[in-house]
Formats: C-alpha cells, sequence, structure tokens
C-alpha cells in the first residue's frame, strides 16, 4: 500500500492541497483523503472505521457524564471496552466466509490474507480502548473536537499498521494544523520515506525468497543452513515493519505531524526485555500501561510472582492480537519463559557481568538475546505446528554445517545467479546492520542530504525488487 | 530557494545517472554471451536446423548428436520456462542477425497450451524494448512492466535480480573478449535431480490427476510462430517427446488435447509426429520429471529423432 507510485503521486497530491488550503480545512481534509485512502482500498473498512469511532466518542461522553454524576460509569466502561473487543477479536477470528460462523483457527496462522475484514481495526481499536480507559480513571477530558478524533483513529500514513498514537501526544498535534509548509519537515519527511523504500525494498524483499524457501521446507537445509534461514525472517520481519514505520512516519511530518517511534535498533538489545524497549514499541507501551502495571500493581503483595503473572498475560495477549493459532501461542511462551527466567536470574546476571570484560558480555547478550527472538519467531512465521517442529528438528539434524551447499540451499539452487544474489542481499544487509545507526541518524536529519540520497537511490534501483508485489507483514494483524 | 535547487540538483542527477546506468546494462547485456538473444544478435550461427521451445528440448536434444545423424548444422534455440510468445521473439531476434535455417523443430505437448506451465519471460527482452513488436508482446504478457518503462532505468531494474547478475558477467564477457558461450550449441545438459522429490512435488500439486486446460492466449502465440516460419519459408516440423508413462495415467484428457494438437497442426499445415509410445517412456531412469530427460533418455531420443527426421524428412525433400 505505501510502497506504490500510486501512493507518492497521492501523498503529493494531498500535500500540495494541504498546504494551500485555509488551516480551517485542513483537518476535515486530512480526515476525507484518509477515508478515501481506506475506502480506495476496502470500502467496509470506512464503515467500521467511522462506526467504531462514533461509537468511542459516544460512550466517551457518557462515560464522563457517568463519572462526573455519580452515576454508574463502570457499566457504561465495560460495555465499551467489550463491544470493542468483540469487534477486535470477532471480526479476526470468526470466518463468515465459511459455511456457517466458526472460529478461523487456521487464518491465525501466518499468511498475508487477501481478503481483509477490516484494515488497521487491530490498531485504532487499541486507541479508542486507552481513550476509554482514560476518562474512566479520570486522566483525561471527553474530546470535544469530533473531527480532531476521527482523523486521530483515520489519519492515513499510520491507519493500517500504526503506530498505536496516544490522544495526548497525537490529539493536540492535530489541533493546531495551522503552521506554514515547512523545509525542514519536508527534508526529514522525504528522507525518512526514502529509508522506509529501501528497507522494504531492498533489504526485506532480498530476504523474503530466502525466509520463503527455508519455511516452505523447500531445500534440504538442515543445522547451521537451516538457522541461519530462520534468523534471517527476523531481519526481513524488522525490516519490513520498520520500513513501513519510516514510511509512515516520515509522511506525517510532511504534514507537519510527529508520530511516535515503533523501533530503536531492536538487534543491539542485551535482553529480551530491553528488546522489547525497541521493539514495537507502541504495543508495548500500550500493553505495559493499561495491562502489565494495573495487574502487577492489583497483585504488588504476591511480589515476583506479580511480575510473571502480568507478562503472562501481557504476552498471551499479544499473542491472540497477532492470531488465534497454536503458533502465536507457542511465540507468547517462550517470550513469557525468556522474561520469566530474566526476572528470576537478574541478580546474578548481574553479578556476573561484573565478573566479565563489559564488551565481551555486552557482545555475549546481544548474541544470545538475538538467537532467542529468532527462535521465538520461528512459531511466529511458521505456517503451522507442524512446519515449526519440522523446522526445529532439521536445525539439529546432521550436517550442521556444510559448506559447499550452505548459500546453495539457502537460495534454492546454487547457480552462479543465485549466489550472486544471496552474497550481494548478505552484503547489503550486514552492511546496512552493521552502521545502521549512523545511516539513520544521517538521513533522519531535517537537512537534506543530497549526495547520501542519489548514492541510496541508485543502490536502491540497482538492488530494489519491484515485481514481488508483497505486502507488509503487519497489513494481516 | 535553497532548498529547491538542492532538489533540482538531486532529481537532475538522479535522472541523468539512472540514464547512463540504462544504457550501460543495454550494452553489457549484449556482451554477454550466456545470454542466448545476446549471442544470436552477436554470432552468425546460421544453422540449417533451429531446435525450439522450453525447457524440454532445450535439455533434451544436443545439436552435436543430432548433426551425426541429419548432417545438417544445428542449433538448439529452446529456452527454459518459454511459451510460445517467448519463442516466437527469440525467432525473430535470431533472424536479425542470421540466414533463415531451413528447419524448425518446434516441441509441443499438452502442457503447451495450458498457462499454468512455462512462461513469458520479460526480463529475456530488456535490451530490445525499443522494438515495436518486443514491447508490443511485452506489454500485453507484462502490463505491470510495460507502465514503468518510461522511468530511466527501470527495464531493467523491474527485474533486477535476474539482470544484475547478467550485466555483471557481460561486463566479465566484454573484459575477457570472450566469443562463445558456456554452452556454444544452446544445448544445456540436465542437471541430476531426485526424481522422488520431484515426484513427490507433482503430486502435491496436482493431487487430483492433471487436467489439462486450453489457452487460447498460447494458441494465438503459436500460430503467429508458425505463420511467421512460414512467411521466411522455413518448414516447420512439430514434435512430442515422450512422457513418462506413469504421468500419463494421472492425465486423464492427455489423449483429447492432443487431439486438438494434430488438428491444430493440420490447420496451420505443418507436420506433427507424437513420440509418446516408445519403449523409454517405461522407464523411469530415462527421466528426471515426467517430460524432462536424463542424459540417458535425452541421447535414446535423440538418436530416434534423428533417424526419424533422417529418413521421413530431409531424405524424402
Amino acid at each position: 500500500m505505501l510502497v506504490s507510485l500510486a501512493y507518492l503521486v497521492f501523498l503529493s497530491v494531498v500535500l500540495i492541497v494541504f498546504y494551500n488550503i485555509p488551516t480551517s480545512w485542513r483537518l476535515f481534509f486530512l480526515l476525507s483523503v484518509s477515508l478515501l485512502f481506506l475506502g480506495y482500498y476496502h470500502f467496509y473498512s470506512v464503515l467500521f472505521l467511522v462506526g467504531l469511532t462514533a461509537f468511542t466518542l459516544f460512550i466517551g461522553k457518557h462515560l464522563q457524564d457517568s463519572i462526573e454524576k455519580k452515576a454508574a460509569s463502570k457499566t457504561i466502561f465495560y460495555f465499551g471496552l467489550l463491544v470493542h473487543l468483540l469487534f477486535l477479536f470477532g471480526l479476526k477470528y470468526v470466518d463468515v466466509h465459511a459455511q456457517g460462523i466458526g472460529l478461523n483457527i487456521a487464518s491465525g496462522t501466518f499468511q498475508t490474507q487477501t481478503f481483509l475484514v477490516a484494515l488497521g481495526l487491530s490498531f485504532y481499536t487499541l486507541q479508542n480502548i486507552a481513550y476509554l480507559i482514560e476518562i474512566y480513571l479520570g486522566r483525561t477530558k471527553v474530546e470535544k473536537n469530533y473531527l480532531a478524533f476521527f482523523t486521530y483513529n483515520a489519519f492515513f500514513p499510520k491507519l493500517i499498521s500504526g503506530p498505536i498514537e496516544s490522544t495526548r501526544s497525537f490529539l493536540p498535534q492535530l489541533k493546531s494544523l495551522d503552521q506554514s509548509f515547512d523545509w525542514a519537515n519536508f527534508n526529514y519527511g522525504i528522507q525518512r520515506i526514502f529509508m522506509g523504500l529501501f528497507k522494504k525494498m531492498v533489504l526485506a524483499e532480498r530476504l523474503l525468497p530466502l525466509v520463503n524457501n527455508t519455511f516452505g521446507l523447500e531445500t534440504p537445509a538442515t543445522g547451521l543452513t537451516c538457522w541461519v534461514g530462520i534468523c534471517l525472517f527476523t531481519l526481513q520481519l524488522y525490516f519490513d515493519f520498520s520500513g513501513y514505520m519510516d514510511i509512515a512516519l516520515g509522511s506525517a511530518r510532511l504534514f507537519g505531524l510527529k508520530l511516535s517511534e515503533n523501533f530503536n535498533y531492536p538487534f543491539r538489545a542485551t535482553s529480551i526485555a530491553d528488546f522489547w524497549r525497541k521493539w514495537h514499541i507502541t504495543l508495548i507501551n500500550w500493553l505495559t500501561q493499561y495491562l502489565y502495571y494495573p495487574i502487577v500493581y492489583r497483585f504488588r503483595q504476591w511480589k515476583k510472582a506479580s511480575v510473571l503473572l502480568a507478562l503472562t498475560l501481557v504476552f498471551l495477549l499479544s499473542g491472540i492480537w497477532h492470531g488465534i493459532g497454536w503458533t502465536f501461542l507457542l511465540w507468547s511462551f517462550c517470550h513469557i519463559i525468556y522474561l520469566s527466567f530474566e526476572t528470576l536470574t537478574k541478580s546474578y546476571r548481574v553479578r556476573l557481568s561484573q565478573k566479565m570484560p563489559s564488551t565481551f558480555y555486552t557482545f555475549l547478550s546481544i548474541f544470545i538475546t538475538f538467537n532467542l527472538v529468532c527462535l521465538g519467531q520461528l512459531f511466529f512465521r511458521a505456517s503451522s505446528l507442524e512446519n515449526a517442529f519440522d523446522l526445529l528438528k532439521r536445525v539439529f539434524s546432521f550436517p550442521i554445517l556444510e559448506r559447499p551447499t550452505f548459500f546453495a540451499y539457502l537460495a534454492d539452487g546454487g547457480t552462479q545467479e543465485h549466489l550472486f544474489n544471496i552474497y550481494s542481499t548478505f552484503l547489503l544487509v550486514g552492511l546496512f546492520l552493521l552502521f545502521e545507526k549512523r545511516i539513520c541518524q544521517h538521513f533522519f536529519s531535517e537537512n537534506l542530504k543530497v549526495l547520501s540520497l542519489f548514492i541510496g537511490i541508485l543502490l536502491l534501483m540497482i538492488f530494489g525488487i519491484f515485481d514481488s508485489g508483497a505486502q507488509f507483514i503487519y497489513l494481516q494483524f | 530557494m535553497k532548498n529547491i535547487l538542492k532538489l533540482l540538483l538531486l532529481c537532475c542527477s538522479v535522472f541523468l545517472s539512472l540514464f547512463l546506468l540504462e544504457k550501460v546494462y543495454d550494452f553489457l547485456l549484449l556482451q554477454n554471451k550466456n545470454i542466448k538473444a545476446s549471442y544470436i544478435l552477436s554470432e552468425n550461427i546460421n544453422a540449417e536446423v533451429l531446435i525450439h521451445g522450453p525447457c524440454e528440448p532445450l535439455w533434451m536434444l544436443n545439436p552435436t548428436q543430432l548433426d551425426t545423424l541429419i548432417h545438417k548444422k544445428t542449433y538448439n534455440l529452446a529456452l527454459s520456462h518459454s511459451n510460445f510468445a517467448d519463442n516466437y521473439l527469440h525467432l525473430y531476434l535470431y533472424l536479425q542477425n542470421n540466414q533463415k535455417p531451413s528447419h524448425l523443430l518446434l516441441y509441443i505437448t499438452p502442457e503447451s497450451m495450458d498457462e499454468r506451465y512455462n512462461t513469458f519471460n520479460t526480463y529475456r527482452f530488456t535490451p530490445f524494448m525499443k522494438d515495436t513488436l518486443i514491447a508490443n508482446i511485452v506489454k500485453e504478457f507484462d502490463p505491470a512492466y510495460s507502465r514503468w518503462i518510461g522511468f530511466p532505468f527501470m527495464k531493467h531494474a523491474y527485474y533486477g535480480s535476474l539482470i544484475n547478475f547478467k550485466a555483471v558477467q557481460g561486463l566479465k564477457h566484454y573484459a575477457t573478449k570472450k566469443e562463445k558461450p558456456f554452452y556454444p550449441n544452446g544445448y544445456v545438459p540436465p542437471l541430476v535431480q531426485d526424481w522422488q522429490y520431484v515426484m513427490d512435488h507433482f503430486i502435491e500439486l496436482y493431487p487430483n490427476n492433471v487436467e489439462f486446460q486450453w489457452s487460447k492466449r498460447r494458441e494465438k502465440y503459436f500460430r503467429k510462430l508458425i505463420a511467421f516460419a512460414q512467411s521466411q519459408n522455413i518448414e516447420v516440423f512439430l514434435y512430442e517427446a515422450p512422457v513418462y508413462d506413469e504421468a500419463i495415467k494421472v492425465q486423464p484428457n492427455r489423449q483429447e488435447i492432443m487431439g486438438r494438437l494434430h488438428q491444430l497442426a493440420k490447420e496451420v499445415n505443418v507436420p506433427f509426429v507424437a513420440f509418446e509410445n516408445l519403449e523409454m517412456a517405461k522407464d523411469k531412469t530415462n527421466f528426471f520429471s515426467t517430460l524432462n530427460m536424463t542424459v540417458k533418455g535425452a541421447e535414446i531420443f535423440t538418436d530416434t529423432l534423428g533417424r526419424y527426421l533422417q529418413k521421413e524428412v530431409f531424405l524424402k525433400e
């Protein structure tokens, strides 16, 4: 969706109109084009978005009224919550296409669905729930600018896959769209969009066939080759999702709007807890704020057990949010185990770190964390439980390392052309990861980097994949 | 103003560089002797007999063996995974730089008329997109690609993962002044493959038998190819090689489609011989898939075909 010429043309036209209409029309204009954007891809999604947003505003108002009158606010709050949860999980998992209505467990596994019941639903329902909780807890007042609230949910760059914004950070920005065109925002925006395109088209798309070969069991790869193929999925997912985020954040910045960051160099994480502070940050923040902390507080007398309980519930919900299926459940369990282990061994690990050279400890921590994350992602990506265990069996099969076929098996062949493609992919991905922080800091700037952009565009044109037609992975959640 | 100038500078330098890069790629791809289209345009092969079709004849008919039987200079122009439109354009390119062959041996089978088998490979024609005939056919088969090619370098970038290596190899061939391709007579010996893996894959793909479909577009380009050859006074000989016996059992409408192929051959006035019931079709070791032959099978069939052609076609002329 965001990686297409159509999107770039759409964005350019919207941008030109946006800065040439009276400031008082801008909010309405942004809402209109956002709904148009959504309707273009899936008309019925517009109805869901408008309906649920109107419902949230309605419930929010009644909730506040009842709080002020000290009436039965709890009932209204839980009703609002229940409706959102019914839509979130109902629409995602009830298969209305099958004969009768039943749980669509099969689609709970990792697959790109061609028909999406309501685009962006998973993301804006969480925003709506957060809004209702904030009102219920008295931390915010009901939003009186309905137009702004509708745009808060519908704003097209973030509509499909987030980031999940809070009303406190994003609504005030939408209510003050009176700034004139700013070159600093423009430069930052286009450079960020370029970085997103590069991550998606060059890095994620080049990894896609290698990942598909591994997970589709297309090659007889075993041992280390199979494990590398599994690890590549984690990289592909990162480049795919963070690439989408870069395009979303860059697009928003062109309108002078700042969206929240969703990634913070996650492969530099030194523990799983650290990883979750750097990966899909807005979802984890939401879960931490509205689930983890309340549970820990509620059961604080249990001490460490309350933390373990909260972790379990947070990751079970996160797994279900991604999909109902055994594979997502196992992904959740992996992270519950990792984080529980980290919680219980914190003091021991601190002592251990003091006994080792800090560079070595950090490197070892990063290496272990990355591999544990990849193990979890194996279940996340596997098409079924059987597929996941087949892959695990292969990882522990001989030969562990067979040099002549190492790359050939990953590339599903081994012709010179396959090897050329795989070497260039490894080189591009490796160099990018090695210098990622520097590259990003350089590009995410308010000054136009002409030479860097020039080199980057040439690299994109030479090594980019233009014909895959692959959707963003997170579109399906 | 400074920002506008910077943007202009960026746009101009990108466009100019991509334009130059496109020319460089055009040149390098034409230098790559391993690309059949480039080789036939740079070398006068002037074969008397041309072998054409998809991967089956490419891996099956060795011109060196065939030459000894028919005593005519033969070249294998077949291309893996190609359909009739792809074959048509390669014959068109071949005739731009070579004398007309007297005969064209075209492989045809029920799979040839089914869109699920083989395809049109746009990436093979990226350096030739200025040719109207090629551009029009590419547009018909790959409209998404055609929409992009107005943008500098996009004609190569669109299928970059299939082009970059060939361009680099072209550079190597240019630098080393290479004259002949890796397979000089066009024949590519088949790879050794695990039969069971292929057969399992086949069963996975078609668990409930294989029902062949007839594509009108395939028929259209088959007719175009034949008409083009006939307009150049090239004698076309259609043949079908043996198919592994076990596979035929799961193809209930194979004979029906074969009947249509015979009818079509009659309509276009071209002889068609199906070598389906040879003894070699019963021996699994002659095949590495249902249609593709091993080196052993290919040698047996090339011998059979060569003798047939010598006796029934060339000696009678």
